[in-house]
């Protein structure tokens, strides 16, 4: 099924079942692994892809047929996981945890899913560092391969500006796993 | 293009580190057995549950034939309201009336003088701390639309690394201060040696 195809059966009435079904088993295994690598834990994960399919279909009366459909769901699975953190983060300190210091990706090793490296833990403790929205340009380069006008479209940022701060996220995370194997 | 091999070569000149990181390495996170084969059935369930639980639906209620009525009982209100505060108007004596407008004219001159003075004294201190504090590395840069967005989103990083402040938001008019730090770093990533000039000249590109 085409992308006009799908947008025009998601937007009848009649058809809207069928074609949400196929929308959500063509990309739910992108939006899944974007989603775990803000998150890291599973059942969070779990939690905001259905929040972010259930978004989407309540907003799918208001989705304009000249976007893109992937980008529109990376862009609802990016603000949930973002909105997501913060609000982890909020209960942290609420709880008076001390948030600042302390790094969700440092427990990956003790999680029973995952099975990475050393240098990922590092990785993924270095993404925790970056500020959100640059840490979502990172992530959409570097592990999505998007291309900079389709991450301008699910941010809203100029390519320019992306670039830059793609550039300026590879370099403090390469200066942070090197200051670690140090 | 931005093709995946692009993309990598990207990475490759900009960090071999983060380069063999990603081309050696799988995917690290698992996920339970089936668990996509599960997860549409179990999305159409949370949306349908939702859905029959009323999501976004209003879960308080009202009294029968509220609104109906809603609107009389506010004007009766009004009608009240303003009856009421004629008749306290018409009961007060013209004599103390008028007193009291000339005492409230003499007191209301007095604070207009005073607050206009605060002001001028305010400013002038303002502009005199202005002069007197030396912004190193000082460029005014006049913004366009798009520019001032990439300024937004770099709100985060600029804070942190250099110091700024607006000027006049409405002409998207910025002062840039930035620390030699920042400049030469900023010069490191894109492979030259700039200057504030040439930095300016780098935004207005972008």
């Amino acid at each position: 099924m085409t992308e006009q195809v799908l947008i025009a059966a998601l937007q009848d009435n009649h058809q809207r079942n069928v074609a949400f079904k196929t929308l959500v088993e063509t990309y739910q295994e992108k939006l899944y692994w974007h989603i775990r690598r803000f998150v890291f834990n599973h059942e969070d994960a779990n939690d905001i892809i259905q929040n972010t399919f259930i978004k989407a279909w309540k907003g799918l009366d208001n989705f304009r047929a000249e976007a893109k459909i992937y980008t529109w769901l990376y862009r609802i699975a990016t603000n949930e996981s973002i909105t997501f953190i913060n609000s982890r983060k909020k209960r942290a300190i609420d709880a008076l945890e001390d948030e600042e210091g302390f790094s969700h990706a440092e427990h990956l090793s003790a999680d029973e899913y995952f099975d990475g490296s050393a240098a990922e833990v590092k990785l993924f403790q270095a993404l925790e560092t970056l500020p959100e929205k640059q840490r979502a340009v990172f992530q959409l380069r570097y592990f999505e391969e998007m291309k900079y006008e389709d991450i301008s479209e699910v941010l809203g940022t100029s390519v320019g500006g992306l670039k830059a701060s793609y550039h300026h996220a590879v370099k403090k995370i390469e200066h942070f796993i090197i200051e670690k194997n140090d | 293009m931005d093709t995946k091999e692009n993309i990598l070569n990207e990475l490759k000149e900009v960090s071999p580190l983060l380069y063999d990181l990603k081309t050696s390495n799988g995917q690290p996170f698992k996920i339970p057995a089936d668990y996509f084969a599960a997860l549409p059935e179990n999305i159409f369930n949370s949306i349908e549950s939702g859905l029959s639980e009323g999501i976004g639906k209003q879960s308080f209620k009202v009294p029968e034939n509220y609104f109906n009525g809603l609107s009389s009982s506010i004007l009766t209100a009004i009608e009240k309201e303003e009856n009421s505060t004629t008749k306290d108007a018409a009961r007060t004596p013209i004599v103390i009336e008028l007193h009291q407008h000339r005492k409230r004219q003499k007191s209301s001159s007095f604070k207009i003088y005073a607050m206009a003075a605060a002001i001028a004294g305010l400013f002038i201190f303002m502009t005199f701390l202005n002069n007197s504090i030396t912004k190193p590395n000082a460029v005014e840069v006049n913004f366009s639309e798009a520019e001032f967005d990439f300024l937004e989103e770099y709100d985060t990083e600029i804070t942190n690394e250099a110091s700024y402040s607006l000027i006049d938001l409405s002409n998207q008019s910025i002062d840039l201060s930035m620390t030699d730090e920042f400049v030469a770093e900023l010069a490191v990533y894109f492979d030259e040696d700039m200057n504030e000039n040439e930095l300016n000249q780098l935004y207005h590109d972008i």
